[in-house]
């Protein structure tokens, strides 16, 4: 099969992954507890008052029929309007997304960063003191919760040292955001030009992304280290090193390449992870993303969010799963003859 | 290859990308981050605005921008509070005029005639004028909203026809009798005057009162004009050019969305922010861990809002008096007081706050006694143990630990009590299903009046409000003889035999009334305390 088959063959399984979403999004939501209608009406509302609110968001309606309002809705981009920001879903997750992005960008940058090298040379140097030092990073951060390295990360940084900036969000207080493109403050700031708005972005988003990329880096760590070790015991690295072949030239080349599979899958996952589940570092640090959005949404019942979440984190899961395919499949031409 | 080479490589990928992550911000860092303008005052504040729409907004960020961009007619007067100096806080029955500058009634009080106040204008430039008062209570009665619930039961109107423009700066409200709750009703931000002209332009034919432009565009005239409006994010006031009064200290206010308690703790000490507002706002064992705090101090002042533990009588065991009597003998309020609300609240002794009219603070038997309760629980024939689920909110901590205290004593006279936490939503729904047996409520009047409290707690007619399920035809009669009496020492002698049926028949379990606090940076002053709650920025200053 040719790549471009390939890509159009998983493009096409896309598809009904997603209707198939559709439908348990709305199920979900349409199970949960509580009733939406209340929850417009406020708490001084009378029955009569709630029946016109429920007639109103259509909660009267066959079961069938709600789901295909809210499906027809989805495909002309209407996801509905919250009812604590009064504001259409679609809106808030256009503000909110490239907060979250930018997050987990950063902190996968940190992760990847410093995690392959560090899983490489713990491998490379077994049992050595960096092995080590990897081995306590990585039961670190698995160990220790996010909210709490947040929460200590604020305290030792900001309220004693003062180095890290107050837990407020993207920017500091005064300083205008960037005009937006794409709604990354960084990139928005890089490409106006505007070093006051990306210094600005840059120091508020240095201990979030530092404590997501701490409890990300520990898988990445460890996944890189157990499969270099593996790798480092074939037959093709021992005839390299038999044939005289640089060290560099073994492990950077032949060895790391080739760990990267389970390495890619590993990434795709964490990112996925990191766009839905970074919810308690939002809230920490008050970062205005949508798992922040979401737990608001869930607390008070905010039908439409919800299900503009659940819809948005299953897409990205989509989406990444699409990626890491089409990944493989230019990473190990096998994949693609199978 | 040497182990120098590894440590060079790994440094190179390694400490490049952290240190580009993690150094590089610390250098770049912005000085202004740390400077403060002394005319800005930073809020940790705690929820969006839903709408600018003064007759339907719900979260307390719509309450809160409405009353600081949007004036009425009347306002809560406010008078320092004793021992604090600096601060100042309502008192029953007293106004000020904001809008209008004078009012006198007509027919025995069934009309109201309030006096325009000279030479306010809206942003637009047009003339605050009583056609404008007009629109706006027509608009009330007649908008989605739900104040068209609220008029006909407490300002008495059904019909626009009885918002009458007598010239451009006389405006009346005619009633078919008086009523004591019209003042008050009248001084809700919900009655927040708009600019007719403004709001018309932008009605549509399904939107005849432009309830969806509203959402985001305010129409009123304030001390301050929103400037921002970011959720998730933060709410920004500017003070608004040309208002009626001096123009307020603080130049700027911003309510900065802060959801984790412990930040608000770290921003305060660390004066990132000056004043904690909203509830929760701080739990009461945080403020605790606040006094004698330098550089901040703490406000409190007793409020009217209402805590206890609802029992339904439509559900046994709580449909006998003598369980309901016991379970009031076996709250442990002594040590919830202390242990839960860290001095931070007073104990409950009648359904009517402490601070409303007519509260009837001596008549209740009940003190904390295991033995009384026991002996009740043994004459009412109850089969112990009885498993009861006592409901509580998620994110509600001086609840979450009352129930505790609750289900450690409730056990002792035959209970066994599972706590069960729901969120608010599913909270809310459950109980108006009347699904609850059990549960801790709060409930809090913005109209600081018997009648208006009793009705909706103990009306059997109010479905959604009524948690206890309580139903007696005596209370429902003299609610409905005495909601209107202008007679006000009937009224409260009716209100007193009213809580004292309730008191008898232990309708709720009597918990506490919780205070009002707010701790800010020491020379933070000017915070006024009203019936509401929510703070209106103009008189706060700078010591």
């Amino acid at each position: 099969m040719g790549l471009g088959r390939y890509v159009a063959t998983r493009a096409l399984l896309v598809l009904p992954t997603l209707l198939g979403v559709t439908l348990i999004t709305f199920t979900l939501t349409y199970l949960l507890p509580g009733n939406p209608a209340l929850v417009k009406a406020g708490p001084l509302a009378t029955p009569e008052h709630i029946r016109e609110m429920e007639r109103q968001m259509g909660l009267d309606r066959p079961v069938p029929v709600q789901y295909w309002r809210y499906l027809s809705g989805v495909l002309r981009g209407d996801f509905g309007e919250s009812a604590t920001t009064g504001r259409p879903v679609l809106t808030d997750f256009l503000q909110r997304v490239p907060a979250t992005l930018e997050l987990t960008l950063a902190s996968m940058l940190i992760a990847i960063g410093v995690g392959i090298p560090l899983g490489v040379l713990a491998a490379v140097r077994r049992d050595g003191p960096l092995d080590h030092v990897s081995r306590l990073l990585g039961v670190g951060g698995v160990a220790m919760p996010t909210f709490w390295t947040g929460l200590l990360a604020v305290y030792v940084f900001f309220y004693h040292l003062g180095v890290a900036p107050p837990p407020l969000g993207r920017l500091s207080p005064g300083v205008t955001a960037p005009s937006a493109l794409t709604g990354l403050y960084t990139v928005d700031a890089l490409l106006g030009g505007s070093w006051r708005a990306l210094g600005s972005a840059l120091h508020q988003l240095m201990l979030p992304a530092l404590t997501l990329g701490f409890s990300v880096m520990a898988p990445v760590t460890r996944m890189v280290r157990a499969t270099m070790l593996e790798i480092l015991e074939s037959d093709y690295v021992k005839a390299a090193w038999a044939a005289g072949l640089p060290r560099r030239t073994i492990v950077y080349g032949d060895a790391l390449r080739n760990c990267m599979i389970p390495v890619i899958t590993l990434i795709g996952v964490v990112f996925g992870f990191l766009m839905a589940g970074n919810v308690v570092v939002e809230i920490v640090f008050a970062w205005p993303g949508i798992g922040n959005y979401a737990v608001t949404s869930l607390l008070t019942k905010d039908a439409a969010p919800i299900q503009g979440f659940v819809l948005f984190v299953a897409v990205v899961y989509v989406l990444i799963n699409f990626t890491v395919d089409v990944v493989y499949g230019l990473v190990d031409p096998r994949i693609r003859l199978r | 290859m040497s182990a120098r080479m590894d440590r060079r490589s790994f440094l190179k990928a390694a400490g490049g990308t952290a240190a580009a992550a993690a150094v590089g911000p610390a250098v770049f860092r912005p000085r202004e981050t740390w400077a403060q303008d002394p005319r800005t005052l930073v809020v940790a504040w705690d929820s969006d605005i839903d709408t600018l729409d003064p007759a339907s907004f719900k979260t307390n960020g719509g309450y809160v921008t409405i009353a600081n961009i949007c004036d009425g007619m009347i306002g809560w007067k406010v008078r320092p509070i004793e021992g604090q100096p600096g601060f100042a806080r309502s008192h029953p029955g007293e106004f000020d005029g904001m809008l209008t500058e004078s009012w006198k009634t007509e027919d025995n009080g069934a009309t109201l005639v309030f006096r325009v106040r000279k030479g306010v204008k809206f942003p637009s430039g047009r003339p605050v004028t009583a056609q404008a008062l007009k629109y706006s209570f027509d608009r009330g009665l007649q908008s989605p909203g739900y104040m068209k619930l609220i008029f006909p039961r407490l300002i008495r109107t059904t019909d626009p026809a009885q918002f009458v423009v007598r010239d451009d700066a006389t405006f009346a409200i005619k009633m078919p009798g008086s009523t004591p709750l019209a003042m008050d009703t009248i001084a809700l931000s919900n009655n927040a005057i708009l600019d007719p002209d403004e709001v018309k332009a932008h009605a549509t034919k399904e939107d005849p009162w432009a309830a969806e432009w509203l959402k985001r565009n305010p129409a009123g005239v304030g001390a301050y004009r929103l400037v921002k409006n970011e959720p998730g994010v933060e709410i920004v006031f500017e003070a608004a050019p040309g208002y009626w009064r001096p123009k307020p200290y603080f130049e700027r206010v911003v309510l900065k969305l802060v959801p984790n308690e412990a930040d608000r703790v770290l921003l305060l000490k660390r004066k990132a922010i000056q004043l904690v507002a909203g509830r929760p706002g701080l739990s009461p064992k945080n403020v605790k861990s606040l006094e004698g705090e330098a550089g901040l101090k703490i406000l409190r002042v007793p409020d009217t809002i209402c805590n206890y533990l609802a029992m339904n009588q439509k559900k046994a065991p709580f449909d006998n008096v003598l369980v309901r009597r016991a379970v009031n003998y076996a709250i442990p309020i002594q040590a919830i007081l202390p242990s839960v609300l860290y001095g931070y609240g007073e104990q409950m002794t009648s359904p009517v706050p402490s601070l409303t009219p007519s509260h009837l603070g001596k008549y209740s038997p009940y003190r904390h006694d295991i033995a009384k309760a026991q002996a009740l629980m043994k004459e009412a024939g109850v089969k112990a143990p009885v498993p009861v689920d006592l409901a509580i909110r998620v994110g509600w901590p001086t609840h979450e630990q009352a129930a505790v205290w609750i289900q450690r004593e409730l056990e002792k006279i035959g209970f066994k009590v599972s706590i069960a936490k729901e969120s608010d939503a599913t909270f809310r729904q459950v109980a108006i299903k009347g699904d609850h047996t059990l549960s801790i409520e709060s409930w809090q009047s913005w109209v600081n009046d018997p009648y208006y409290h009793l009705s909706f707690l103990f009306d059997s007619r109010q479905k959604f409000t009524n948690l206890s399920f309580y139903h007696n035809d005596r209370v429902n009669r003299l609610l409905d003889a005495n909601m209107h009496e202008s007679d006000l020492a009937k009224r409260n002698a009716a209100s007193e035999e009213i809580q004292k049926i309730l008191l008898d028949d232990a309708v709720w379990g009597l918990l506490w009334y919780e205070n009002w606090v707010r701790v800010m940076s020491a020379d933070l002053s000017g915070l006024e305390k009203r019936w509401d709650t929510f703070e209106r920025y103009y008189a706060a200053r700078r010591a």
